[in-house]
């Protein structure tokens, strides 16, 4: 008797399984609410349990830091020359562009509000790469917003709870951000494929690129603002161009959402696109 | 016996299952480590392995499925993918138990490689398959090779609170 229930558990659970499966394949909006609602509810042992895993991580890397101080105060102050006159050089680019803008009455890009928020999971497994932070629709964040770092694009919000939400990285299987060559001007398309180098797809035959050029957000779609930095060209293998992310994905705790009001391919009125300054 | 030594022997009884969830949840939380090193071991399958093994009766299959359901729902995989991976592999391995009954550790080691070893192809197989199109299997295999590497600590963790535990 006690076998046969086993069995038939077994059998139920099983078939609970494939079934939820199933339809988080074909109906990914029926389980969203459900993994959201989750993830609120665990939220809080998310943020405990990470807590005393980074004090460890923050500790080696205070060790490391110790160790490396002298060379990395000599690199800074190398970096620091080259950034001041790169200062010089952007702050008269800049004031060149207002009288340039002026002349031929260009409507500026507006600014946008920015919703910063802490990394409380990294669910960056084998297969999926996201990351789950601690703000949610309550903060303001919305489904398709795109997530920067210092370094550059982290990814965009794929799913949103009250209060945290997820971020699918540049490099998840089903990332797809529209890009540019900074320097060709050509579009292309950014395509994760869980590895951490995505590749760069779509761009055209007669696009002309060099192994570290830069790549930035197109702004295709209105989903994302032109112009963020992505990542580099790494090297073109067998047909496929590899993109280095600029991003640190190991040393990212925050994280900054671009509240742009998204227009595009998410499905929302255009005329509805409100932008908020910072 | 006792009220109070019923009650010792089901809290120690509630622990494997408690301990394991909370690994679930430090798999899921941020590892800021550089790679491969970042990829954190597949506590919920170490787990399921050992005590299908050594008490299943501590882990009943609704048990199973809750610490699957709770790694896809938080970690981002399909709904129900590692509760379908853990249900097997809790049930193959609980019944081939004798086969390492009063053997070396070794073995008991050998058997979490296949069993390891099986669980990531199959979710790896359905991964791919879900996506319509071949995933690169690195992390994959970074991950099973962490497995097998800490799967002799987690072995003399878990030893420790089955010992705790009366027959």
């Amino acid at each position: 008797m006690k076998v046969w229930l086993q069995r038939a558990a077994f059998l139920i659970l099983v078939s609970v399984a494939v079934g939820f499966v199933l339809i988080s394949y074909k109906e990914k909006a029926l389980v969203e609410g459900l993994r959201t609602s989750a993830t609120d509810a665990f939220a809080p042992v998310l943020d405990a349990v990470s807590a005393p895993i980074e004090a460890v991580s923050e500790m080696v890397g205070s060790v490391h830091e110790m160790a490396v101080l002298r060379d990395e105060n000599a690199r800074l102050r190398i970096e620091n020359e080259r950034l001041l006159k790169w200062e010089a050089v952007a702050r008269r680019l800049e004031s060149e562009n207002r009288a340039f803008r002026s002349m031929l009455n260009f409507v500026p890009q507006q600014a946008f509000r920015y919703i910063s928020a802490r990394v409380i999971a990294d669910s960056s497994g084998a297969f999926v790469r996201s990351m789950v932070l601690d703000a949610g629709a309550r903060d303001g964040i919305k489904k398709g917003q795109a997530a920067i770092s210092g370094e550059g694009l982290v990814g965009r919000v794929s799913e949103v709870g009250d209060n945290t939400s997820r971020i699918l990285l540049v490099t998840d299987l089903n990332s797809r951000i529209p890009v540019r060559l900074e320097a060709g001007r050509d579009n292309g398309m950014l395509a994760g494929d869980n590895t951490d180098r995505p590749s760069l797809i779509y761009l055209p035959a007669t696009a002309r690129l060099v192994v570290g050029d830069r790549i930035v957000t197109s702004g295709d779609g209105a989903v994302f603002p032109p112009g963020l930095a992505v990542g580099t060209v790494l090297a073109a293998e067998d047909g496929v161009i590899r993109v280095q992310p600029l991003v640190n994905w190991n040393r990212l705790e925050y994280v900054r959402v671009i509240d742009l009001d998204p227009t595009g391919i998410v499905g929302r009125n255009s005329r509805q696109s409100s932008i908020r300054v910072e | 016996m006792s009220f109070l030594g019923r009650l010792n022997d089901g809290l120690w009884a509630l622990v494997p299952f408690i301990l394991t969830i909370l690994l679930v949840l430090g798999g899921i939380a941020r590892w800021p480590l550089p790679d491969p090193v970042s990829i954190p071991p597949e506590f919920g399958l170490i787990a399921v392995f050992y005590w299908g093994l050594h008490r299943p009766v501590v882990f009943p299959l609704i048990a199973v499925f809750a610490i699957g359901l709770v790694q896809d729902l938080l970690g981002g995989d399909p709904i129900g993918l590692n509760a379908l991976v853990f249900l097997f592999t809790f049930t193959a391995v609980r019944a081939n138990r004798e086969l390492f009954e009063d053997r070396p550790f070794f073995i008991e080691w050998g058997g979490f490689l296949l069993a390891a070893a099986g669980a990531g192809c199959a979710v790896w197989l359905m991964m791919s398959a879900l996506a319509g199109t071949f995933i690169e299997p690195d992390r994959a295999v970074a991950r099973f090779i962490l497995d097998i590497a800490v799967y002799p600590i987690f072995a003399l963790i878990f030893g420790m609170i089955r010992r705790g535990m009366t027959d």
